[in-house]
């Protein structure tokens, strides 16, 4: 139910990526709200992080975008891996895992991107596409945590009640 | 003594005194008088004529209160349903003036056949610039075809569903189109980036060029029919130790507010892999 619940979850969220989020930019960058509820998710008290669910989110983005399947695959499951070993291994502090994942997966995922993209000989200056992209993406991800948290948090909680079992 | 009823003088003496007063009063000698005299009576009228209604008002409250909250809700409503035929509207009068657009520009080129789609989405990629359009295979839409809006050239279909496809836009990083300059009639090539900012290559050194100068698709390759316009150069740049000159360009088209796309379905673009896989 919960993990039904996820992906239900993560299909609005690309729905939303592919039509109104594109339109909010900042410099070349964009928000990344299927990551931001990917990690938020993961995070949550009552759910067990599981890098299976980064899958799910990469065939999504893998759907809608241009890139090839594989590369969004790859890069979203890498950041959901990122994500449960933080969590796992690392800290207990679910803020500052939050933070961290959500950084280290921005990065996981644009790095793949790129590298994809100089391979299939479109090369795009790193430079430009960190301070032009990744960064802004960055800070958009980081303005956008808090209240994807307390959503998902909230959302978490109503599903979680004895009239929700 | 009594006096009499019948006195003549007394008569006359009431009639003088009478038209004396009504003399008076019209030069308006008495009002002063009047005045004095009707005050304590026009503020007892007026203090009455206040509570008076005040009691009314308290009593018809309840009743008129709950009319003008009917009354008000009414109202209300009606803003609201006239504000939302008043959005609809603009939203149609919009719609319809850039469909009028789109058809004076398929007018001017009578040699294409069009095939109108709406866009409905973006890539969500920051490193693309795709956009998704409602109108795929079963439109009789393939990969390749040209893609253009009232202000010119957009990109070209690259990748089809049934029901929709994927466009890649000409600022996309990857896309590359053949131009020519107008007046010069000098061809170039021009490359997307991921700033969406255009520029063109491969400019002869030679070449006389100036900010201005319009930039249409040349047609050379195969990928688009030409004449299509794309812009016009913003600056050219021609550096000393260079090949060629360089030069960036002002897109026609707005691509962040583009809804309505026209497709040329009529070209079949060249696929030319098998003569470069031979030359290689």
């Amino acid at each position: 139910m919960r993990t039904l619940m996820a992906v239900l979850l993560l299909l609005g969220a690309t729905l939303l990526q592919i039509t109104l989020l594109p339109r909010i930019r900042m410099l070349q960058g964009s928000v990344d709200l299927v990551l931001l509820i990917l990690l938020t998710w993961m995070l949550q008290e009552e759910n067990r992080p599981d890098w299976r669910l980064g899958l799910v989110a990469g065939v999504m983005m893998g759907y809608a975008s241009a890139l090839p399947d594989l590369v969004l695959i790859a890069g979203y499951t890498l950041a959901a891996l990122v994500c449960q070993l933080l969590h796992r291994r690392v800290w207990q502090v679910r803020m500052l895992t939050m933070l961290t994942s959500l950084i280290l997966g921005t990065l996981v995922i644009h790095i793949i991107t790129l590298g994809y993209l100089w391979l299939s000989d479109n090369p795009i200056s790193a430079g430009d596409a960190f301070n032009l992209i990744t960064l802004p993406t960055m800070l958009l991800n980081l303005i956008l945590l808090l209240p994807v948290n307390a959503l998902i948090t909230e959302f978490n909680k109503l599903i979680s009640s004895p009239a929700n079992p | 003594m009594r006096p009499s009823r019948n006195n003549p003088y007394r008569l006359v003496a009431l009639i003088v005194a009478a038209a004396g007063i009504l003399l008076l009063a019209l030069g308006g000698y008495l009002t002063p008088l009047f005045t004095g005299a009707l005050s304590p009576v026009e503020g007892a009228q007026g203090w009455l004529y206040t509570r008076f209604q005040a009691i009314q008002d308290f009593v018809n409250a309840p009743v008129n209160i709950a009319s003008l909250r009917q009354e008000n809700a009414q109202l209300r409503a009606e803003n609201a349903q006239l504000q939302t035929e008043i959005i609809t509207l603009q939203q149609q009068v919009s719609e319809g003036e850039l469909l009028s657009a789109l058809l004076d520009f398929a007018r001017a080129r009578p040699e294409n056949t069009y095939q109108a789609a709406g866009v409905i989405g973006q890539d969500p990629s920051p490193f693309l610039h795709y956009i998704i359009i409602n109108r795929g295979s079963d439109d009789g839409l393939r990969r390749g075809m040209p893609v253009v809006s009232q202000q010119g050239l957009v990109g070209r279909i690259a990748q089809v569903t049934a029901t929709a496809s994927r466009v890649e836009l000409i600022t996309d990083p990857g896309s590359q189109v053949s131009v020519r300059m107008q007046p010069s009639e000098v061809d170039g090539l021009l490359s997307g980036s991921v700033t969406s900012q255009l520029s063109i290559d491969l400019i002869p050194l030679d070449a006389n060029l100036q900010a201005g100068d319009l930039v249409f698709t040349s047609g050379i390759g195969g990928a688009y029919p030409g004449n299509i316009l794309i812009g016009q150069l913003s600056n050219v740049r021609r550096e000393a130790t260079a090949l060629f000159q360089t030069a960036s360009v002002q897109s026609a088209v707005d691509f962040t507010r583009l809804e309505i796309v026209l497709v040329i379905v009529n070209f079949q673009p060249l696929d030319l892999s098998p003569l470069l896989d031979s030359g290689g």
